[in-house]
This record gives structure tokens, C-alpha cells and sequence, in this order.
């Protein structure tokens, strides 16, 4: 296994897709190179940020306006 | 088990039930379906475009045309896919009559090589979070925004589905119509991309 190895199977690796072989070449290879030890942590903590920072409700306001509409769609039902 | 089909096996029955309901003209009880899906199609449709009112409008229309479309669902798929390709579909006619995003989709590479960091930005701060916090991750969550419209449409709606929103490949798949092999393809590399443009922020320890 080397870096570009690891650049390409990353996703692969922690999304539990790859074989416990593949699996132990990467910790391996992770454990012994500084450089892709920094790539897998930035790159798992970036998709983790992203899943936090994106995170959203919809407001009362925009929940209210859709069930009006929805109202009117289902009386033009009836009608 | 993923959060979106984690929540969608568990309503397994009750959905089957309501969409039966529904359909036999129980129209009223689709508000129950809404409740249902309606925090996870706004956070998708505001993550691909970007902006709160252009999100608002294909929201709306997603669930419009789910309800007038109610007879054609056949119950072939999970409720949850055809209600996301319906949402996929108003994001499209949306796109063709706003500008949120280019008809003529930029590569990848493309992207990588020709833009800097710049968008239509979202606001949506913590309330536990003090002040500072809240501007500091409200300062990153704009860059994260902005990074991720930079991506092109195909992989923002992979990335959205399975990062943002926990489904799985095949899922991703059956919305989309897309190969699983090519729903992987295009998260790794989405990932890769906002690594590469969020990085230095992560790796500065977020001072903005």
C-alpha cells in the first residue's frame, strides 16, 4: 500500500467497504506515514464538520406557509 | 443503520397504511407524511441551492407534486426515494427558471482549477453556542456552504444524500438512477474536493 493507494481508497476504507486485508495494509500504512496520518484525520474530520455545520430545521414560519398551500391543494381536490 | 433509513424502516408500516389512506381519499393525513420527511427535504433542497427562498420554493413544489402525484406511486420503491427524485426534479425546473446554479455544468477539475471561495450564504447559528462560538461557526459554515455549491450538481446531490443525510449507496443509487459504482465514485471525489477547500481551515484549527 502507499500514499496514492491511500488517497484513492480512503472513502472505501471508512465507509467499511474494503477487505480486512486492505483494511490492515491501510491502519499500517496510516500508523507509519506522517503525511497520510494527517490526510485520514482531516479528511474524516471534514466530512464530520460538514455533516455538523450543514445541519438544519425547517423554521415554524416556512413549515406554516407549506401546509397552507397544502390546503388549498387539497380543497381544489375536493371541488 | 443509517439516520434516513433508520427512520424510514421504522415507519415501515405505519407509512403503508398512511399512503393507503391517503390515496383511498383520505387526503388530509398526507400532512403526516410531510411531518415526516420535512426537515430532511428542506436541508436538501437549501444544501443544493443555497439560498433560504429559492430552498422554500422547490420544498413547496416537492410536496406539492408528491400530493398530486399520490396515485402514480405503485409502492415499487421506499416512499422515500420517489419523494426525492420528485424533489430532485423541482430542483431541476428550478434551476432552469433561477440562476442558483450553471445550466452548463463545470468538471470537477474545472472547478478545482478556476474558482475561489465565494457564494450565497446560509445563516443558522446555535443557540447554546456562545456568541463568539456562534459567529466563528457561523463564519466556517458559510465557508462549507459556499464550498459545497462550488461542486458540481452531480456530486453536491451525492455528497448531500450521503454525508448529510445517511443514505446508503443503493439508495443514492435508486433516486438518482445512477450505478452504485458511480454513486461511490462520485462521493469520494466530492469528499476530496471540500478536503482540499476546507482543509486549511482545519488545519489552522478554524481561525478565520
Amino acid at each position: 500500500m502507499n500514499c496514492k493507494e491511500i488517497n484513492q481508497k480512503i472513502s472505501q476504507f471508512i465507509d467499511g467497504e474494503l477487505d480486512v486485508c486492505e483494511c490492515e495494509a491501510i491502519k499500517t500504512h496510516i500508523e507509519n506515514c506522517h503525511l497520510c496520518k494527517n490526510f485520514y484525520k482531516s479528511f474524516t474530520r471534514n466530512i464530520e464538520l460538514c455533516k455538523e455545520l450543514l445541519k438544519v430545521d425547517v423554521s415554524a414560519e416556512i413549515k406554516d406557509r407549506l401546509r397552507l398551500r397544502l390546503q388549498e391543494e387539497y380543497k381544489k381536490c375536493l371541488e | 443503520m443509517t439516520e434516513a433509513s433508520g427512520q424510514s424502516l421504522m415507519n415501515d408500516t405505519t407509512e403503508t397504511e398512511l399512503i393507503q389512506k391517503i390515496r383511498a381519499g383520505n387526503t388530509s393525513l398526507f400532512n403526516d407524511l410531510v411531518t415526516r420527511y420535512e426537515n430532511q427535504i428542506f436541508q436538501y433542497t437549501l444544501r443544493m441551492c443555497g439560498n433560504q427562498l429559492d430552498a422554500e420554493d422547490i420544498f413547496q413544489e416537492t410536496f406539492l407534486n408528491a400530493y398530486r402525484a399520490m396515485d402514480t406511486f405503485r409502492g415499487e420503491s421506499k416512499f422515500s426515494t420517489w419523494l426525492y427524485r420528485i424533489a430532485n426534479n423541482s430542483c431541476l425546473m428550478k434551476r432552469r427558471k433561477s440562476k442558483f446554479a450553471p445550466e452548463q455544468e463545470m468538471s470537477l477539475d474545472e472547478v478545482l482549477a478556476d474558482r475561489g471561495l465565494d457564494g450565497d450564504l446560509v445563516r443558522n447559528t446555535s443557540p447554546k453556542a456562545s456568541p463568539v462560538d456562534n459567529v466563528i461557526s457561523s463564519e466556517f459554515r458559510n465557508l462549507v456552504q459556499a464550498a459545497l455549491l462550488e461542486l458540481p450538481e452531480m456530486y453536491r446531490k451525492t455528497f448531500i444524500l450521503a454525508d448529510l443525510q445517511g443514505f446508503r449507496a443503493q439508495e443514492i443509487a435508486d433516486i438518482l438512477d445512477i450505478t452504485v459504482a458511480t454513486v461511490k465514485t462520485r462521493l469520494h471525489r466530492a469528499r476530496l474536493f471540500l478536503r482540499e477547500r476546507l482543509g486549511h481551515y482545519l488545519d489552522n484549527g478554524l481561525k478565520l
